[in-house]
């Protein structure tokens, strides 16, 4: 019988470019997530801190014009506030949601990754004509949007926010280097924790190690570092800020102050060797997963 | 009666066993001994005094970080290993009670906390006295007592949140997180809700004597040692009752994380 | 036991929120092996949750020997019960994992030992019994489930599509052990998607969809009780085209069909008869062959196996609804 007699007909569409091919994955990984209800537990949770910082800047924006009527200006303590237009807001809007975006990539990695490698999903992956390259891309996109969700798009919601609130565009036009430090810093908070939770995933592939060693990683650690740099600045004088190098989301804020220009970190000139140190984890992570899935055996 | 018996009690000896044995051990291991050496690296460069020592290394470290984790990596996987696992099925078909079930594992788990998590704080106190031995003599005895305490109610917490929950774990840090963290060092009332604030208040009456207190009364304002006792047992007892009952309706449908 | 049923499950419903898993089932099992049937969605692991206590009905009772599954232990340790789900201890090995299992139905620690180690070689495992779990195929891992579900020598055994996965001869030996079982007194309950396997070992059948049981009993009460639905009979003989014309004359039979060529050179003819009442026939057939003294070779209903019974039932189920 014809293949053709059989209903089955040769794929008429134009295929893409072989590079896309990580595509699929990142959509099935994005969609395997939104349909798991903790997944919108933990997106509410991260959500939570930007519906405040909304509602900060819509109370400033009118305390100010309120106060502009009446000829007077804000009070410095008002204006020094949570939230105000500045560079430091953003980043530290999206450094406060680091703990939420550690316990979501936490469930992500068990799910999107842990699980290939516990059931064997990694063979059916490479049975198809991809690479470990195309795998690697798919799964660190879907990971990397679903960071993205609440660090770097509510931080530019936040911006245009605040822009919309004025009377002009000027906002926009005059803090144009904000709109490439938030993508810039919202990119890499996004990125860097999701490069790291591979690693971690493809290692210990089931749930209860990956999320132990994921919270030991981006909690125990900066809690080690920041009691080090303590106990030592205490006793001894000084400032060992090297300890803080152990802490993963500070490292990251570190960078960020190249991209704000933030002059009130104390610290922003020592963000080269925290760039070294998440190069180095992300490295690493990388070296792993690359093993890991090297390791998966595809019968053909 | 004696065939049933028999199989609990070989259900706590193999799930004992088992915990002994898993990939957990590392980790916990791993964790205690990087804050052993933390520690130690402390002591040996700057000196412990008793004082520090409380609310640095007992109450903040130890009390409010490793030990919560270390009761969740053993509380949470007695059952959630099991789920995880997909082997569940094998226990709930065997001539057992589902809370006898769960009272086996949670009793399975107790081997492995206290060596971990009293046997940890037991390293750490050692750690502590490599400076000077005499200045931290004692130091062990006076604050075991309140993780003693401290251990049954979290492993109790976290055993429930595994029978409950299916992604049990990932609510455990959560919890431990925003409970005990976070809501354990607000001022007001509010805190009592986290364990860590009964192990405290037993640590600082423990360390009143020694110098060890709150650095604010005012914000902190520590329970009686005895009233903190009764309610660690209180929690403990509550939780495991209610899991207990919870566990009974346990009903075995799908597998997945 | 006290002559009551091994297994009776009365008016069981069980339903997941909105989703009906089981309607209103009423079963009751007695010694052998039964085998329970059913495409994807039927409602067969539901059933078999229900009959192991891993799930509580939300109507009605199971029962095992009497006594309620879902509250009795001591209904649990007349189970052994092999579950679908590939998931075992993976570090150990299938002897330890199958003394582990006897262990915890209350054997003690010898009693364990022993029963395990006949369990493992009963399913022809002893060859491979301390090999880890994560090292064994899947074959041998369905043996060792098999084998931890017979080790603490349960009365009823429920195996949850016990042969996948197991090689032919593999399965040979599998059927004959579990006809052993059936000889020595147990019952056995065997879920499975291939119909030949359920036909190679039992003649009782549950057939089930969409959470219900359509019909169960024997093959061929199932067979008569389907008088609505043609029967294919095929028969050889000489004089093939005699014996035709006769059969037409039945008032059961609906048409015949001849092969075409035969009876040409005297050799015999194979007819494809199609009837409408079979039991009226089976009782016309043999007064007519002896009356007009026709040599008939071979008599052979061609779709009374559970193949045929199924498929009709499934698609009549389906028209229904």
């Amino acid at each position: 019988m014809k293949l053709d007699a059989c209903a089955y007909r040769p794929w008429r569409g134009r295929l893409r470019s072989p590079i896309w091919r990580f595509w699929p994955i990142a959509r099935s990984g994005l969609s395997l997530m939104f349909k798991r209800k903790i997944f919108w537990f933990f997106l509410l949770i991260g959500l939570l801190n930007f519906l405040f910082y909304f509602a900060v800047i819509y109370t400033l924006t009118r305390l100010k014009a309120e106060f502009a009527l009446q000829g007077r200006k804000l009070p410095e303590f008002v204006q020094r506030f949570l939230f105000t237009e500045t560079g430091d807001s953003y980043r530290q809007f999206i450094y406060a949601q680091n703990i939420v975006l550690m316990l979501m990539l936490a469930f992500c990695g068990a799910l999107l990754i842990g699980n290939d490698f516990r059931f064997h999903a990694v063979a059916f992956y490479l049975s198809k004509p991809i690479t470990r390259l195309h795998y690697f891309l798919g799964k660190l996109l879907a990971i990397t949007a679903l960071a993205a969700l609440i660090t770097l798009l509510p931080a530019l919601a936040l911006f245009i926010e605040y822009g919309v609130f004025t009377d002009s565009i000027e906002y926009w036009m005059d803090h144009s280097r904000l709109l490439f430090a938030i993508l810039g810093y919202g990119a890499l908070v996004s990125l860097a924790p999701a490069v790291v939770l591979m690693g971690v995933s493809a290692w210990f592939r089931r749930t209860i190690p990956i999320i132990a060693a994921w919270a030991g990683l981006f909690l125990f650690l900066p809690y080690v570092g920041s009691t080090l740099r303590n106990f030592f600045r205490k006793t001894g004088g000084g400032d060992p800020w090297g300890w803080s190098l152990l802490d993963f989301w500070a490292n990251l804020r570190w960078i960020s102050s190249v991209l704000f220009g933030a002059q009130l970190d104390r610290y922003e000139e020592r963000w080269p060797w925290a760039a070294l140190v998440v190069g180095a984890w992300m490295a690493l992570a990388v070296w792993v997963f690359w093993r890991r899935v090297g390791k998966t055996e595809v019968v053909l | 009666m004696m065939v049933f018996i028999r199989a609990w009690i070989f259900l706590i000896l193999y799930s004992a066993r088992r915990q002994l044995r898993s990939r957990k051990v590392f980790i916990a291991g791993g964790l205690l001994a990087l804050t052993a050496g933390l520690v130690a690296l402390m002591a040996l460069r700057r000196g412990m005094t008793p004082e520090f020592f409380g609310e640095w290394v007992v109450v903040r470290l130890f009390g409010l970080f490793i030990f919560p984790l270390l009761m969740l990596i053993f509380g949470a996987g007695a059952l959630a290993d099991d789920r995880d696992e997909g082997t569940l099925v094998y226990l709930i078909t065997r001539p057992l009670a589902r809370w006898g079930i769960y009272l086996g594992k949670f009793l399975s788990v107790l081997p492995a906390a206290a060596l971990f998590g009293i046997g940890g704080f037991w390293l750490l106190c050692q750690a502590g006295r490599l400076s000077d031995p005499e200045e931290l003599q004692g130091i062990f005895e006076r604050f075991a007592a309140a993780f003693l305490f401290a251990a049954p109610a979290y492993l109790a917490l976290f055993h429930f949140f595994a029978a409950a929950f299916r992604h049990s774990m990932l609510i455990s840090v959560t919890y431990v997180f925003f409970v005990e963290v976070f809501i354990g060092n607000v001022p007001g009332i509010l805190k009592r809700v986290s364990i860590h604030f009964y192990t405290s208040s037993m640590v600082y009456e423990a360390g009143e004597a020694i110098g060890v207190q709150p650095p604010s009364r005012i914000i902190f304002q520590p329970l009686e040692g005895d009233l903190a006792r009764w309610v660690l047992l209180g929690i403990a007892l509550g939780f495991l009752l209610l899991g207990s009952w919870w566990f009974n309706g346990y009903e075995e449908r799908e597998r997945g994380v | 036991m006290n002559g009551l049923p091994p297994i009776s499950v009365r008016s069981v419903s069980k339903w997941y929120g909105q989703v009906i898993g089981l309607c209103e089932v009423d079963l009751e099992l007695a010694p052998g092996i039964t085998g329970l049937l059913g495409p994807n969605g039927a409602g067969k692991s539901t059933l078999l949750k229900l009959i192991t206590g891993q799930l509580r009905p939300s109507l009605g009772e199971v029962r095992v020997f009497g006594k309620p599954v879902w509250r009795s232990a001591s209904a649990r340790r007349r189970i052994g019960f092999a579950p679908e789900v590939d998931s075992f201890h993976e570090e150990m090995p299938g002897l330890t994992f199958v003394t582990t299992m006897a262990r915890l139905s209350g054997l003690t620690r010898r009693q364990a030992r022993r029963q395990a180690a006949e369990a493992v070689a009963r399913v022809g495992m002893s060859a491979h019994a301390h090999k880890p779990m994560r090292a064994c195929s899947k074959g041998m891992r369905q043996r060792i489930k098999i084998a931890q579900a017979l080790a603490h020598d349960p009365p009823v055994l429920i195996l949850d599509e016990p042969l996948a996965g197991i090689d032919p001869p593999g399965r040979l030996e599998l059927l004959d052990l579990f006809r052993r079982l059936r000889d020595g007194g147990k019952t056995l309950v065997i879920s499975s998607h291939i119909l030949e396997e359920i036909e190679a070992c039992t003649e009782q059948i549950v057939l089930m969809a969409q959470g219900r049981v359509l019909v169960s009993g024997t093959v061929r009460s199932i067979r008569d009780l389907m008088d609505d639905h043609p029967l294919t009979v095929r028969i050889l003989c000489a004089r093939g085209r005699e014996l035709a014309r006769e059969l037409v004359q039945l008032p059961a039979v609906l048409g015949v069909s001849l092969a075409r060529g035969a009876d040409e050179n005297g050799g015999e003819s194979e007819l494809t008869v199609k009837v409408h009442g079979p039991e009226a026939f089976f009782r016309r057939f043999p007064r007519l062959v002896l009356e007009k003294g026709f040599e008939v070779k071979a008599f052979e209903p061609l779709d009374a196996s559970i193949a045929a019974i199924f498929d009709y039932l499934i698609t009549g189920s389906r028209s229904r609804t």
